[in-house]
């Protein structure tokens, strides 16, 4: 059995740079550039959630952590649809 | 500490590792394509590593499996977004930078268009 620090150290180690990853969101000079920050944070999220169900013993976050997949993906799509054709619409 | 752990701990290192490499590439690449692609193959990998050794350690069948369901969902939004940001950005007038050798999808798009 692993001690449950090594799950903490990787969740901390992830949100770092996760908020480095925020600076080129915030500060990226077109949209795409803020487009793909906000898709590798929403990745780093993702494996948070999970880590979260190791660290408190539920599973309820992994079922949690297949819809944020989800989510980021429709965002993605539709975002860089937006960007190609200026409408949302099919 | 048996064979299980040390492979998880090992899945794990090598997971924040390429999350690192990702975040690197994203802050000091110089135009869009290329931040994508640092951070599309490095964020891609280091999650179905970091996922799989979590899978692995956790020994169960329900949440192995929902892992495993997780690490390919990432594995084809991933590549599917990040050609879609690409075409989008092209289209949307970014231009690569200066140092880039060759523009095949504009000089592809020009001979269509002529």
């Amino acid at each position: 059995m692993l001690p449950e620090i090594v799950f903490i150290t990787v969740g901390i180690v992830l949100a770092i740079t996760s908020f480095f990853c925020l600076y080129r969101a915030v500060k990226g000079p077109s949209a795409p550039d803020r487009v793909v920050a906000v898709n590798v944070i929403g990745t780093k999220t993702l494996v948070i959630l999970v880590l979260f169900a190791f660290i408190y013993g539920r599973t309820l976050y992994i079922d949690v952590a297949i819809v944020y997949a989800l989510i980021n993906f429709i965002l993605t799509l539709t975002i860089s649809r937006y960007l190609e054709k200026g409408v949302v619409a099919i | 500490m048996n064979l299980i752990d040390i492979v998880t701990l090992a899945l794990l290192g090598n997971g924040i590792f390429f999350f690192f490499v990702g975040t690197v590439g994203l802050l000091r690449l110089p135009d869009v394509f290329t931040r994508m692609h640092a951070t599309t193959k490095c964020d891609t990998l280091g999650a179905a590593s970091i996922l799989a050794g979590l899978a692995l350690y956790s020994a169960d069948f329900f949440t192995g499996g929902k892992m495993v369901l997780i690490i390919v969902l990432a594995v084809i939004a991933n590549s599917t977004s990040a050609h879609a940001i690409a075409r989008s950005a092209y289209l949307s007038g970014e231009k690569p930078y200066e140092g880039t050798l060759e523009d095949a999808y504009g000089r592809d798009k020009n001979d269509l268009d002529t």
